[in-house]
C-alpha cells in the first residue's frame, strides 16, 4: 500500500510538481492549500506518514502550522520538511525548534525530495 | 552615491537571480535592452522592510508562461496564471535571500497576476527603478523592480553574513 504524503502549499503549481515527483516513486499525495487546511487534513487523515510544507501562505503560515500540530501531542512524531522560497536563518531555526525535520529552498530537485521522503517515511 | 550603489546592487542581484531561476527550469535566458514583446501577463509581488519597500514584477506574453509551465505541456489558463505567480514568488525569494548578505530582511507579499494587452510599467521618478529584459528560446520576459529606500540607507555587503542563506534546491536535514 502506498505511503501517504501531505503537501501544503498555496501554489497549485508547487503542489502538482511535488505530486508528480512523489507519485513516480509510488507515494500517494494529499494536498492542502494553507496551514489551516493542512492542520485539518492532518487531523482527518490518520495514515499520513509525512508532511511537506511551505512557509508563506494565507490564513496560517507553515511554521505556525507545525507548532499547532505538534502542540496537540497526537502528531508529535509526524515528520515535516519545509519547502519554501525563504532562506532566512531565523526562520530555519524557528522551524527546527518547532519540530521540522528539514528545509529545502525552492525550486526543489525531485531526486533529493524523493530521497528525503523515502528516508523520513522508512 | 547611495542611490547609485543601491541601484547597482539591485541591478546585479536581479540579473543574476532571474537568469539562474530560469536556468533551474531549463530556460536559458540572455539579457537584451528593454522593452521586448508587449506583455500579456504580469505577476507582481510586494515586499517591505524598515529600509526598503516596493514591488517586483515579471512580465511576458501568455505563450511564454504557457510554454515554460512545469506541470503540463498544455496547461489550463489557471495553471498558467499560477505558474506566473509562483515564478515571481521564487524570483523575489531568491533576491530576498541574497539581500540577507546586505543585512536587509524583506517580508514578502503574495503574488498578484494580471492579464491584459500591451501592459507596460511607467518610469518611476524617485527611488530604485530597475527594468531588465531577457530573450530565450521560449520567448522574452521582463523583470521590473521598483523600491523606495529610506534616506541614508546603503546596500553594503556584510562579509560575515554572506553564507547565511541556504542555496536553492539543497536539502538541510535537522
Amino acid at each position: 500500500m502506498s505511503k501517504k504524503v501531505l503537501v501544503v502549499d498555496d501554489s497549485a503549481t508547487v503542489r502538482q510538481q511535488v505530486r508528480l515527483a512523489l507519485a513516480q516513486s509510488g507515494f500517494d499525495v494529499v494536498e492542502a492549500v494553507d496551514g489551516v487546511d493542512g492542520q485539518d487534513k492532518i487531523s482527518s487523515t490518520p495514515d499520513i506518514k509525512m508532511v511537506i510544507c511551505d512557509v508563506n501562505m494565507p490564513r496560517m503560515n507553515g511554521i505556525d502550522m507545525i507548532e499547532a500540530v505538534h502542540a496537540t501531542g497526537r502528531h508529535a512524531g509526524l515528520p515535516i520538511v519545509m519547502l519554501t522560497t525563504e532562506g532566512q536563518p531565523a526562520l530555519i531555526q524557528r522551524a527546527k525548534a518547532a519540530g521540522a525535520k528539514g528545509w529545502i529552498v525552492k525550486p526543489f530537485k525531485a531526486d533529493l525530495l524523493v530521497a528525503a521522503v523515502q528516508k523520513l517515511t522508512a | 552615491m547611495s542611490q547609485t550603489q543601491n541601484e547597482a546592487v539591485i541591478s546585479e542581484l536581479l540579473a543574476g537571480c532571474i537568469v539562474d531561476l530560469l536556468a533551474d527550469y531549463g530556460v536559458d535566458a540572455s539579457p537584451v535592452v528593454p522593452p521586448v514583446s508587449p506583455s500579456e501577463m504580469v505577476s507582481v509581488v510586494g515586499f517591505t522592510s524598515g529600509e526598503m519597500r516596493g514591488n517586483l514584477a515579471i512580465a511576458a506574453t501568455y505563450d511564454f508562461f504557457e510554454s515554460t509551465n512545469v506541470i503540463s505541456a498544455q496547461p489550463t489558463e489557471e495553471q498558467v496564471r499560477d505558474w506566473a505567480g509562483e515564478l515571481s514568488n521564487q524570483l523575489l525569494g531568491r533576491i530576498k535571500n541574497r539581500l540577507l548578505a546586505y543585512d536587509l530582511v524583506l517580508a514578502m507579499g503574495t503574488p498578484m497576476v494580471i492579464t491584459g494587452l500591451r501592459m507596460d510599467v511607467g518610469k518611476r521618478r524617485t527611488g530604485i527603478a530597475e527594468r531588465q529584459a531577457y530573450l530565450s528560446s521560449k520567448g522574452s520576459i521582463e523583470a521590473w523592480f521598483e523600491a523606495t529606500v529610506e534616506s541614508g540607507f546603503v546596500l553594503e555587503k556584510n562579509e560575515s553574513a554572506v553564507d547565511l542563506s541556504q542555496s536553492e534546491g539543497d536539502l538541510l536535514f535537522f
